[in-house]
């Protein structure tokens, strides 16, 4: 819910994003998308957003996510 | 991606039979839904769809291993939401919320995870041997462990050695009753057997 919480916002913002629904992948990709998250989000909690390759938002948080999208 | 499992379908109606179930069930033990319906119907369409996948109520909002043993604690309610209300207000996925935000006088927000830092610190984690209680070797060596800790306590204190019956604890709300074993149900909070443990 807060993962399409952040789609949404995405979305009204007008920023291009690729997502992935880490929950429908098979297990062997999911073991290799949990890692790069964790690269960028030690908690791996979900969603987790990566902006530009630089920065992480992580969880859902609408004012962080729009503070970094500017 | 192409051969991902497709998300199974929840129809709305089971979506909201379930809702007004899980509503009357906290309201009637004193916990609450996220008054924010929508928010609500979508997170317990997530659970549904867990529990098609995996067989249980696995939390909408972390991902489940799809071993019910590992992710026993976080089955819909997570032994992580009583201390999350008490501390932020909602539990991790704000299914559930205290009512401070029912009243509109907090907002729900993202809150930390508390599974992985408990599950680094403390033993109890292991929810295979649920049964026994945090750092005692054995269920059978519980009472004996209390009964040598005791010499410290006051005479008045109850002679925990001599208890007719175990105690359970459940663990997620914490309710105490002392039987042969644990209910089928919490009659507290409707977590099942499983999530009991053995306190004495």
């Amino acid at each position: 819910m807060w993962c399409r919480m952040a789609k949404n916002l995405l979305h009204e913002l007008g920023v291009g994003y690729d997502y992935v629904d880490v929950d429908t992948l098979p297990a062997d990709e999911k073991e290799e998308v949990k890692k790069v998250i964790k690269r960028w989000n030690p908690g791996g909690s979900y969603p987790t957003i990566v902006i530009n390759e630089k920065e992480c938002v992580s969880g859902f948080d609408e004012t962080e996510i729009r503070e970094k999208i500017k | 991606m192409s051969d991902s499992p497709a998300r199974p379908e929840v129809t709305r109606v089971e979506t909201e039979r379930i809702f007004k179930k899980l509503d009357r069930e906290a309201e009637s033990a004193g916990y609450h839904l996220n008054p924010n319906r929508e928010f609500t119907l979508g997170l317990i369409e997530g659970m549904l769809v867990n529990e098609l996948r995996y067989g249980y109520w696995a939390c909408p909002c972390r991902l489940a291993s799809g071993n019910k043993a590992e992710d026993l604690d976080i089955i819909c309610p997570c032994d992580y939401r009583d201390p999350d209300l008490a501390q932020h207000g909602t539990c991790y996925c704000a299914l559930y919320v205290s009512q401070d935000i029912v009243d509109g006088r907090r907002k729900p927000a993202r809150i930390p995870e508390r599974r992985q830092a408990e599950r680094r610190s403390g033993p109890s984690a292991a929810p295979a041997d649920a049964a026994s209680p945090a750092n005692s070797a054995s269920p059978n060596d519980a009472a004996a462990g209390a009964a040598s800790a005791a010499p410290s306590a006051a005479s008045a204190a109850p002679n925990l050695s001599g208890l007719s019956y175990p105690l359970w604890r459940c663990r997620v709300c914490g309710y105490l009753c002392a039987r042969d074993g644990p209910p089928e149900v919490c009659p507290i909070c409707r977590a099942k057997k499983d999530r009991f443990e053995r306190f004495l």
